[in-house]
């Protein structure tokens, strides 16, 4: 059973069109990530058009590969010219560049890539094993169990967010809100639609997604252009050298930075970008040598390196096991495998068995093909970070126009697109983070589905929510991470925003 | 544009209010009490609850900030931002008429001018990415893109 999946699987992937793609998928991931104020998000975003006219295993393959390879490249311009690519490198970008200007820039981005594609490996490797195990594990949830993932879940987005919770939960509820849109839910009653039978399926999820991380970088960029960069000065020689080195003097930090952020990953919510803080952090405090960090010391961009890539692997898990994307990029995939009938749920590896081996083949490929691709990036990335951005923002806004508009071929996507955008725009000006509302927009019709469905069982019940013992204990987590900052908010001084040494980093677009 | 918690926090109260009327006149299912009501006014309650809490928190801090402000905003950068959304809906206007090549073509020109680059390497990068995009998407995807005008140079 397992070598007819598998040699399935391995046929599908190595079908000439996927190689392409993948190969494809890898340069604009690698492009994607090297250019500031292109995140990781908005490389799946862009491709979800591209994806639309597409196999569903060539589809997935194009988001699983330009991502890792996104998050590795952010890492280069982070280290030239102190400029994270993505969000997820800001948590290292002062120490690399430290790197570099010591002259050690070559170290930087070995350690950057090489590390990066074993923390790829390893959260590939436990999204491989785990999530079969959990799915078994999961087979006989109720509509109980699943009530409280989502609500527990959807909770994690809101207390890990790096901004005030409050508006980190304004942000899910516009999300829940706009889920509401339309006939999909239990009653079948058009809600919200104003008459308009464009609305009555919903607010499409994909003009919404390219919106909200394409359309508002754009707009973004209109009202506050920031063309260059700086030049790139430092000397790259063989990024490889001295790589295995590394490994045996830091084998614990590798483990951890993996391990840690294949879990944070794989936490609703948390995506790569709060992965790499938390294994920088944990780096430092578990360091022999603490007191080098942030001059320019390798060890924190090999644990932090190995953990954001390990986070995209991890926040698979609950996507494919649940439904329950564990950060913006899986809310994305997770819409797309709606899209191609490959519903995740705990029977996908029972139903699409074939395609979920695929998957894990691109992983494995997308990881291996980092290493060449990293290097040949590193080695024209002083021309890739000359581009100006006033190049590309037009042809990604056209990008978005035309994908978009040429799904449905409905001008009512493009007009979604574009109210989107705007709020998404507005929102981040304003300190609501983005990810919530996405989470709960692709899970609202999932939590309403089974709190309806769960109340009529109960027969209006509440406490039958706790009657099941896995039920029970998901639901009192739940509602002790719900409690908590609620109390604080009442009884403690207004939370400081955390968030304030990230924030200018991982909007690279805003800052000076 | 920055708004201010005390503004935002007023507009989602109001917006908050017209949900949860508005979710009041949605049936409920035959037969039983969770109709499709229930789960916007649930979270209509929820907005009105976070409305109140950022209007009470900016209080609390004794925010000085203007309710709206946009620093940094002048003609130029007004029109670039309205830019977008107009050229949203100019391609779904025209696109069906004029056909992709001549739409996105005057989209992207336009938006290059209006970002700086000098018009010669606009006109170059133009006909280059509509070249690369009407391959990706015409011939890889097979996605009929309009030719418009230019129906009778379709290949």
């Amino acid at each position: 059973m397992f070598m007819d999946n598998f040699t399935a699987a391995l046929s599908q992937v190595t079908d000439p069109f996927v190689l392409g793609v993948i190969l494809v998928a890898a340069i604009f991931g690698l492009f994607v990530g090297a250019i500031p104020g292109l995140s990781a998000t908005m490389a799946v975003a862009l491709l979800v058009p591209v994806t639309f006219f597409m196999d569903p295993v060539p589809a997935i393959a194009m988001m699983v590969t330009s991502t890792a390879m996104a998050i590795t490249s952010g890492d280069v311009p982070g280290c030239l010219l102190r400029i994270p690519g993505t969000p997820s490198s800001a948590a290292y970008t002062d120490e690399a560049y430290n790197m570099t200007r010591k002259g050690m820039a070559d170290q930087a981005l070995g350690a950057s890539i090489v590390f990066s594609f074993v923390g790829g490996l390893f959260g590939t490797l436990v999204l491989i094993t785990c999530a079969p195990m959990l799915a078994n594990f999961a087979l006989n949830f109720s509509s109980y169990e699943f009530f409280w993932l989502v609500v527990l879940g959807l909770s994690c987005a809101i207390v890990i967010t790096p901004a005030s919770q409050l508006k980190g939960f304004v942000s899910l509820l516009i999300g829940l809100l706009l889920a509401c849109v339309g006939m999909n839910n239990p009653a079948a009653y058009p809600r919200f639609t104003f008459g308009n039978e464009d609305l009555m399926n919903g607010v499409t999820l994909l003009p919404m997604m390219v919106g909200m991380f394409a359309i508002a970088e754009v707009l973004r960029y209109a009202v506050n252009s920031q063309d260059r960069l700086g030049e790139v000065k430092a000397q790259i020689g063989n990024i490889f050298t001295g790589m295995w080195t590394l490994t045996k003097k830091y084998p614990a930090s590798i483990l951890r930075g993996s391990v840690l952020g294949t879990i944070v990953g794989a936490l609703p919510g948390a995506g790569a970008d709060i992965a790499a803080w938390m294994s920088y952090g944990m780096s430092k405090k578990f360091s022999k040598e603490p007191e080098k960090f942030g001059t320019g010391h390798v060890e924190g961009i090999v644990e932090a390196g190995a953990s954001n890539n390990s986070a995209l692997a991890g926040a698979w898990i609950p996507a494919l096991v649940f439904g329950i994307p564990g950060d913006s990029i899986t809310a994305i995939v997770v819409g797309v495998l709606y899209m191609k009938n490959l519903t995740p749920g705990p029977m996908i590896f029972t139903n699409n068995a074939v395609e979920m081996y695929s998957i894990f083949l691109v992983f494995i490929i997308a990881n291996i093909l980092m290493l060449p691709l990293g290097y040949a990036l590193v080695k024209i990335a002083r021309n890739v970070l000359r581009v100006p951005r006033s190049l590309l923002m037009p042809i990604i806004l056209l990008f978005s126009i035309v994908g978009t508009f040429s799904i449905n071929n409905s001008p009512f996507d493009v007009i979604i697109m574009m109210m989107m955008g705007l709020l998404a725009y507005v929102m981040e000006e304003n300190e609501f983070p983005i990810a919530p509302a996405v989470l709960g927009v692709v899970l609202g019709g999932m939590l309403e589905e089974n709190f309806i469905s769960s109340m009529i069982k109960a027969d209006g019940d509440f406490s039958m929510f706790f009657s099941r013992p896995i039920a029970a204990i998901l639901g009192v987590v739940a509602i002790l991470i719900w409690t908590i900052p609620i109390i604080k908010i009442f009884f403690g001084k207004s939370r400081p925003p955390s968030g304030g040494n990230e924030d200018p980093v991982t909007k690279p677009g805003i800052t000076t | 544009m920055k708004i201010s918690d005390t503004l935002s926090g007023i507009l989602i109260g109001i917006f908050a209010v017209i949900i949860f009327v508005m979710a009041l006149s949605f049936p409920p299912t035959p037969g039983q009490e969770f109709g499709s009501g229930l789960f916007p006014r649930l979270i209509a309650i929820g907005l009105l609850i976070c409305a109140v809490c950022l209007v009470v928190q900016s209080w609390k801090r004794g925010d000085r900030q203007r309710w709206l402000a946009w620093p940094g905003l002048n003609v130029v950068t007004f029109l670039r931002f309205c830019m977008i959304p107009a050229a949203l809906v100019f391609y779904f206007l025209t696109a069906e008429f004029l056909g992709f090549f001549i739409s996105s073509g005057i989209i992207l020109i336009v938006t290059f001018l209006v970002f700086g680059v000098r018009p010669l390497r606009g006109l170059v990068l133009t006909v280059v990415s509509l070249l690369v995009i009407h391959f990706a998407f015409y011939n890889v995807l097979e996605v009929p893109l309009p030719w418009g005008l230019l129906e009778t140079f379709a290949w």
